[in-house]
C-alpha cells in the first residue's frame, strides 16, 4: 500500500481553532490546561470555562448534542 | 486577519463508546499530529443521519474505518461501521481514487473474512492498543520531512490522556464523545505537537553547536 503524503505542515492550535470556528480565548484556555503540570488544578478550570468564551461552539464541522448511539 | 490554510480532512469511522475511549483518543491525537482535520459522526441525530454522514465523507479526501468492533452487542451485530465503509468506497470509486480509504482492525485476517469484498485493502492491525493505532497511522501517512515518530505520538497521547478530566470539565462535557470535548482534544493534541516541534528544534540547535 502506498503511503499518503500529507501536503501541509501541522497547523498550530490557533490555526485549527480558526478552522473549527473557535475563539482565540478558547484556544488559550486549552493551552493553559496542557501547560499546567499534572496534579495541579488549572486556575482557568476553577474560575471560568472555555465554553463561556465561545459563542460559536457547536457551529463547527460536527454537531454539538450528546453522544451517538452507534 | 490571517488567512485560512488548507488542511486535509479525514472521515473517522470508529465506535463511539466507553470501551473504545483509549483508541478514540489515540486516533484523535495521531491524526491531528499528522496535520489532518477530523470529520466525525459524533452526535449525529438519527433523523437525517445518513445524509449527514454522506456529507462528511464528501468533505473529506481520506477516511479511516475501524472494523475491530463489529461483533454483536446485546445479541445484535453492529453494521454502522461497514455501512459507512461502503459509502466511502463508493466515493472512492466516483472520485477515481482521489478519496482514499483505509481500514483498521484489531485482529489479523479477520476483516478479510468478515468483509471479503475489501480484500484489495490491507487493514492496519492495531491489536486494540494505542501504540498499534499510532503505528498503523504511521504506516499509511507521511509528512513533509517525515518527522513524527510513534514514540513521540505516544508521548503526546499520554499527555492528553492525563489531562482528560480537566479537558472534559473545561468543555462542560460529561462524555469524551461530545463535540465540544472532541474539539478540545484536537486542540490539546496540537499543543503537544508544538511542544514536540520545539523540543526537536532545541535538540537540533544543540547538536549544531556541538
Amino acid at each position: 500500500m502506498s503511503a499518503y503524503v500529507i501536503g501541509n505542515p501541522v497547523p498550530t492550535p490557533e490555526e485549527m481553532g480558526r478552522i473549527l470556528g473557535l475563539s482565540p480565548e478558547h484556544v488559550a484556555a486549552v493551552r493553559r490546561i496542557m501547560s499546567t503540570p499534572s496534579g495541579r488544578k488549572s486556575s482557568k478550570s476553577k474560575s471560568r470555562t472555555a465554553s463561556s468564551f465561545d459563542s460559536k461552539r457547536g457551529s463547527s464541522r460536527i454537531p454539538s448534542k450528546g453522544p451517538s448511539s452507534r | 486577519m490571517a488567512s485560512r490554510r488548507h488542511v486535509d480532512a479525514i472521515f473517522l469511522n470508529i465506535p463511539y463508546d466507553k470501551e473504545f475511549e483509549d483508541l478514540y483518543v489515540a486516533y484523535i491525537v495521531g491524526l491531528t499530529q499528522f496535520g489532518l482535520l477530523i470529520n466525525a459522526t459524533l452526535a449525529v441525530p438519527n433523523q437525517g443521519r445518513l445524509e449527514t454522514i454522506i456529507g462528511l465523507i464528501g468533505k473529506s479526501n481520506l477516511s479511516i474505518h475501524d472494523l475491530s468492533r463489529i461483533e454483536p452487542a446485546r445479541g445484535i451485530p453492529r453494521f454502522n461501521m461497514p455501512v459507512e465503509l461502503g459509502l466511502a468506497l463508493y466515493r472512492r470509486h466516483t472520485t477515481r481514487g482521489r478519496h482514499r480509504v483505509y481500514v483498521f482492525e484489531s485482529k489479523p485476517y479477520r476483516a478479510q473474512r468478515s468483509t471479503s469484498d475489501i480484500n484489495g485493502i490491507d487493514p492496519q492491525i492495531h491489536h486494540g492498543t494505542a501504540k498499534g493505532v499510532m503505528a498503523g497511522l504511521r504506516n499509511i501517512f507521511r509528512q513533509p520531512g517525515d518527522v513524527t515518530t510513534v514514540p513521540e505520538m505516544l508521548r503526546s497521547y499520554r499527555a492528553v490522556r492525563r489531562k482528560l478530566p480537566e479537558l472534559k470539565r473545561n468543555a462542560g462535557g460529561e462524555s469524551l464523545f461530545e463535540a465540544s470535548v472532541f474539539q478540545d482534544l484536537t486542540l490539546a493534541a496540537l499543543v503537544e505537537s508544538q511542544k514536540l516541534i520545539e523540543r526537536r528544534g532545541r535538540i537540533h540547535r544543540r547538536s549544531h553547536f556541538c
